[in-house]
């Protein structure tokens, strides 16, 4: 397959707002969004019990056990997982139990993995999350990746990503293939909803913008006493531009953490920032489905990429007073 | 009562003074003074914001570099001389000097921005001085100085500081313009300084000592 393949989220009847930074899952209460989250000290997952071609079940559960370690790494945050068994029910089922393995879904032949969740919409606890690999793709568990298979351990790092709540990032670059198809050009962030490809094992590794967003989601400790927030709104001739995606890029770090202007009037706010000055550059949402972020009811796209004539200072443990990024029209 | 005022004040009791100018003031007395200096730019560092891609090679999505200003800044300084030759010296410098990041090649064709913010920044640090009378040029004393310190910077909006050190090295000129002999206020004189700070720490980007130059000129008073 050439066509760029999309991770999908599934989201029905759910919907994603900026809680902080980055993109949370939220699901709808009447005007009330509350972010999607697990309300338990450990998260239990079990594993189907079958393979595909190149992927036995254990090897598949071993894999989806890396992709839980790696988010549980993050010293910022306090999420942790148990695997709990193997079992003959299928993604997607709904029985209660959160469930990982692979399934074939020929029509959806973009789409590598998906998941969906049970959540009870009064608390925004999650209560059941079930993630699916699409078995119509070849897949490798091999340590350094095979070049003609997709790489598990990148994909389900992914999906967990989601299974905890996060949305997709829009840190990366893609162009349109003639095909109508994306190619990522690059990426920075496992969340970014495409895959770099066949062979790529580089999303086993959390990015900076990856971590910021299980952390705000789930702080640990002093996280939001160490860290700084930046906060303010994304304008074209004075009226609120929706959608915008803004990235604060820290000179000192290197990292690149962005967000989203979803809020009253294209304000926006973006925490977990390591304390210092930053870069700020606007963009429009355009390397990838909007639909695959949000729902695109009036998001804007039509304006051009800025750069921000100020440092703007994330303080330690607070939030940068708020600033206007002024766009033009394309 | 003002610095300032404190000053023009000094100036009219030794005015009123008969003692002689000397080239030294008594040792052993504390000096106070202040001045204006201008404290050199510094190239903080460069960095990329990169992305991964399926290779091993980065995708920049634009590039910066860092420096800080050049700027105008307010000097203090109390001395004290314990022989003809040697004294000990301590320092305050503050300044507002900008810092400015060029943001240029944006993937995208993003207009290229300069990025700036103002700190505050402060200088304390102390040393000695030798004072280098073989080389007087009419009543103007040459010294070479040396010594350490503190860097402390505020980013703009005075809500996160960064800290760091530094050493510092130059020379300068020391006059007395009066003296005399009894009272609060026993001279008055003025120095210039020139001085290479290398500084460690405080607000950069690639984390490497970098130096900064200074001239300076204050009027000081001796108690």
């Amino acid at each position: 397959m050439t066509r760029a393949l999309t991770l999908l989220v599934v989201i029905a009847s759910l919907s994603a707002q900026p809680a902080q930074a980055y993109l949370h899952l939220t699901s709808s209460t009447g005007l009330t969004q509350t972010p999607l989250k697990w309300n338990q000290t450990r998260v239990r997952w079990f594993a189907t019990d079958r393979g595909v071609p190149g992927v036995t079940a254990s090897q598949f559960q071993a894999a989806v056990a890396a992709g839980f370690a790696t988010w549980e790494a993050v010293p910022t945050a306090s999420v942790m997982f148990q695997f709990v068994g193997f079992t003959s029910a299928l993604p997607f089922d709904d029985d209660t139990i959160s469930t990982f393995g692979f399934d074939a879904q020929p029509d959806l032949d973009r789409v590598l993995g998906a998941t969906s969740f049970v959540v009870d919409t009064l608390t925004g606890d999650i209560v059941e999350s079930d993630v699916f690999f699409n078995s119509i793709f070849t897949w490798s568990t091999a340590a350094a990746g095979d070049a003609t298979r997709f790489d598990l351990q990148s994909v389900a790092t992914h999906e967990i990503g989601h299974f905890i709540g996060l949305g997709h990032s829009a840190i990366g670059e893609t162009e349109i293939r003639p095909d109508g198809g994306r190619r990522v050009l690059a990426s920075g962030a496992v969340m970014f909803p495409i895959s770099l490809g066949r062979g790529v094992t580089s999303d086993r590794t959390l990015q900076p913008d990856d971590i910021a967003g299980v952390s705000d989601l789930y702080p640990d400790g002093d996280f939001d006493d160490t860290t700084g927030a930046i906060s303010g709104r994304v304008v074209r001739n004075g009226t609120g531009v929706i959608g915008a995606h803004v990235v604060a890029f820290n000179p000192k770090t290197g990292t690149l953490i962005g967000g989203f202007s979803l809020g009253q009037g294209g304000t926006f706010q973006i925490a977990g920032l390591t304390p210092g000055a930053h870069v700020i550059r606007v963009e429009p949402l355009d390397d990838a489905d909007i639909d695959s972020f949000f729902s695109p009811s009036g998001i804007d796209v039509d304006f051009q990429v800025t750069l921000l004539p100020r440092l703007i200072v994330a303080p330690e443990g607070g939030a940068s007073d708020r600033f206007d990024v002024s766009v033009r029209p394309k | 009562m003002t610095l300032r005022a404190s000053l023009i004040a000094a100036l009219v009791l030794l005015a009123a003074s008969t003692a002689r100018a000397q080239t030294d003031p008594p040792l052993h007395r504390l000096q106070l003074g202040a001045g204006v200096g201008f404290f050199s730019g510094a190239t903080l560092g460069d960095a990329d914001a990169n992305l991964r891609t399926n290779s091993t090679d980065p995708y920049r999505l634009f590039a910066t570099s860092t420096e800080q200003a050049g700027t105008i800044g307010l000097h203090l300084h109390a001395a004290i001389d314990l022989t003809r030759r040697f004294g000990l010296e301590a320092h305050t410098l503050f300044a507002r000097p900008d810092v400015r990041t060029s943001v240029t090649d944006d993937v995208e064709n993003a207009p290229s921005v300069d990025a700036v913010e103002r700190l505050d920044q402060y200088l304390i640090d102390g040393g000695v001085v030798i004072r280098l009378h073989e080389f007087r040029m009419g009543g103007w004393v040459p010294f070479a100085t040396a010594g350490a310190g503190y860097l402390r910077q505020l980013h703009e909006g005075l809500t996160l500081s960064e800290h760091g050190h530094l050493f510092y090295f130059g020379g300068g000129v020391r006059r007395v313009l009066m003296q005399r002999p009894k009272g609060l206020l026993r001279g008055l004189g003025a120095r210039g300084d020139v001085r290479l700070d290398i500084l460690s720490g405080g607000i950069t980007v690639e984390d490497k000592r970098r130096n900064q130059f200074s001239a300076s000129a204050s009027i000081f008073v001796v108690f």
